[in-house]
């Protein structure tokens, strides 16, 4: 692991104690919680991931009304829901259709957001004022209630959902790059490159963005804990993914009912939100610890 | 300016806000796949019999009209009649707004007597036990999905150990007494204080962290002014500015930031309302919701902006 050493001395004095600077990788594992996040988030990222070759595609929705709501057993690990069905397989491909929307909201929700928020923040002027006012507008729409009236009008597929989610948060990133292209555009290397005749386009994704990564992963993985959320919450009021297609989210409405029979119907998915929103959360915090320029420790 | 011209000010700045409001939600109404006449007639109905239904609908009218009336109707508090119950949609909102109010109220006073004092000491003891402890509590707080949340508590107090009743604000054949409600209201209550405290802790804490920092702290402290003193009148004045502003962009969570727990508790509020007529597509309440829900965003935004230059000596507004 790179470590930076540096002699703060004077000339003429003693030798002074080496100064060690942590590197990224050092400040980031150095932070238990999101060391912890991030190997939950491998696991369960690989697991889902892989579960199509282990497990047929079929057994999701494989009702078998003769063993309803079996307490787990060893042939199912996490018993049966009311229709007969394996919560494990359903947890696990549930998990993917989660995630999936979790990742892709929230890249929609980034990708819309730097795209506007570097525009906006590096030609400044009116181009600034008429996205902020865009922004502001946006912001002054009720975006649950919307995505509900959306939701019950048009029963949306996986993709709409994700599109529709993402909508909801990239206000937040434009802002945040906004911000960050602002301070950098008066930077040296952007005056250079414009004194060579780049594009504007040119300068701001290859010079200025690169710059800006870091707040950006942050709120990227920030976005995705939200996602992961409102699509879970979404799912439970039965306006998103729909049964028989299991998502963490509808398979906790489904449970309520049984709450008095079979309680860890309800218990399950609902601890694997949170497992991965935690892990997703206590990683975006890390993410913003280490980048974070002002050393504290 | 004073106060009275900067609402009005703004008031009008968010103004064709809700008219945008309104044209995208008419909009998606009309766009949706159905059609509510043939829904409403059955499916025996002939076509004459749905052509007469779309006429008393007014839906055979030009699309600007039907818009026209719609607006001109909401204005004069006419929010039509659900397509399920028949009963006028303005009867339907007005009865569960004591119950969501009592909800959403009950659960915000109940945050901020404890987000402020914790996030408070969170931040004076920074990277202490306590702050850690209190951080853990925030971190879970605004990771647990709320429906998970109160169905372990549903779960958990309501059956195995039966101390809390597990639904609605009254138990049918049972009196309807200030104590029952309020047996009713702790869960659904608590699972809201719960999360809404660890997003306000957060901001309570870095917002006295930023304070902390400064140096007329410093100052006063070594002019020998009380810790208690110095926290509580001065410290905490500065640093409860970040969230005064979130608490007026929460404002419109009052009445839209229930449904997924009155859902989980059927709790007969506006939220529940919300969940019952999405499922059932019956869109006059819907979309009355929906409108109801951005005029407590545009009224939640405003209140933010006063707040925060009415608590920023800096910004008053001269």
């Amino acid at each position: 692991m790179a470590v930076i050493e540096s002699r703060v001395a004077p000339i003429g004095t003693n030798s002074l104690p080496e100064r060690r600077f942590p590197s990224f990788r050092q400040r980031i594992l150095r932070n238990r919680p999101a060391s912890i996040g991030l190997i939950v988030l491998i696991l369960i990222g690989a697991i889902t991931a892989l579960t199509p070759l282990f497990i047929d595609a079929d057994r999701v929705t494989a009702i078998d009304l003769t063993s309803q709501q079996q307490r787990p057993s060893v042939e199912r690990p996490l018993g049966t829901d009311e229709l007969g069905r394996d919560v494990l397989v359903r947890l696990l491909y549930g998990g993917r259709i989660s995630l999936m929307v979790g990742v892709g909201a929230a890249s929609i929700a980034a990708t819309i957001g730097v795209f506007l928020g570097g525009v906006s923040g590096y030609f400044g002027g009116r181009v600034d004022a008429l996205l902020m006012r865009l922004t502001d507008m946006v912001l002054g729409l009720p975006y649950f209630f919307l995505l509900i009236l959306f939701a019950s009008l048009f029963r949306p597929s996986v993709l709409s959902l994700t599109l529709m989610i993402g909508m909801l948060r990239w206000t937040t990133m434009a802002r945040l790059v906004r911000g960050e292209f602002q301070g950098l555009r008066d930077r040296d290397f952007v005056l250079a490159a414009r004194a060579t005749g780049r594009s504007r386009f040119s300068i701001m994704f290859s010079e200025i963005l690169p710059n800006a990564m870091g707040p950006i992963i942050v709120q990227f993985t920030i976005g995705i804990a939200f996602a992961i959320l409102a699509e879970s919450s979404i799912s439970y009021l039965g306006l998103g993914i729909r049964p028989p297609t299991p998502s963490w989210g509808n398979m906790l409405s489904n449970a309520q009912g049984y709450l008095f029979l079979a309680p860890w119907l309800a218990i399950v998915p609902g601890l694997l939100i949170f497992i991965t929103v935690l892990s997703f959360n206590f990683l975006g915090d890390g993410l913003r610890d280490a980048l974070d320029p002002k050393l504290r420790r | 300016m004073s106060t009275a011209e900067y609402i009005a000010r703004r008031a009008l700045q968010l103004a064709p806000l809700l008219l945008l409001l309104t044209v995208i939600v008419f909009l998606m109404i009309h766009l949706a796949p159905g059609d509510p006449a043939q829904n409403l007639a059955g499916p025996r109905a002939t076509d004459a019999d749905i052509e007469r239904i779309r006429d008393a609908m007014g839906l055979n009218e030009p699309i600007i009209k039907q818009y026209g009336i719609w607006i001109g109707k909401m204005l004069t508090g006419d929010f039509g009649e659900s397509f399920i119950s028949h009963r006028p949609v303005s009867d339907m909102i007005v009865e569960r707004l004591w119950p969501t109010a009592l909800l959403m109220g009950t659960a915000n006073i109940v945050s901020l007597l404890i987000a402020i004092p914790l996030g408070l000491i969170a931040a004076v003891k920074q990277y202490s036990l306590s702050d850690t402890v209190l951080t853990t509590i925030t971190f879970v707080g605004i990771s647990i999905p709320s429906f998970w949340f109160g169905l372990l508590l549903m779960w958990l107090f309501g059956i195995q150990l039966q101390w809390l009743p597990l639904s609605g604000m009254a138990t049918p054949g049972e009196p309807a007494t200030a104590i029952s409600v309020l047996q009713h209201l702790i869960m659904p209550a608590g699972v809201i204080a719960f999360i809404y405290t660890a997003f306000w802790m957060r901001f309570v804490r870095s917002g006295v962290l930023e304070v902390l920092t400064q140096d007329y702290v410093l100052f006063a402290r070594s002019k020998g002014l009380p810790a208690k003193r110095l926290y509580v009148k001065h410290v905490l004045r500065t640093g409860l500015m970040p969230l005064v502003t979130l608490i007026g962009l929460s404002v419109p969570e009052l009445i839209t930031g229930s449904v997924v727990i009155e859902t989980v508790f059927s709790w007969p509020g506006l939220g529940l309302l919300t969940y019952s007529a999405a499922n059932s597509r019956d869109f006059t309440v819907v979309m009355a919701l929906v409108v109801l829900a951005s005029i407590a965003v545009v009224i939640g935004n405003l209140l933010a902006d006063l707040a925060y230059r009415w608590v920023d000596p800096r910004i008053r507004l001269t």
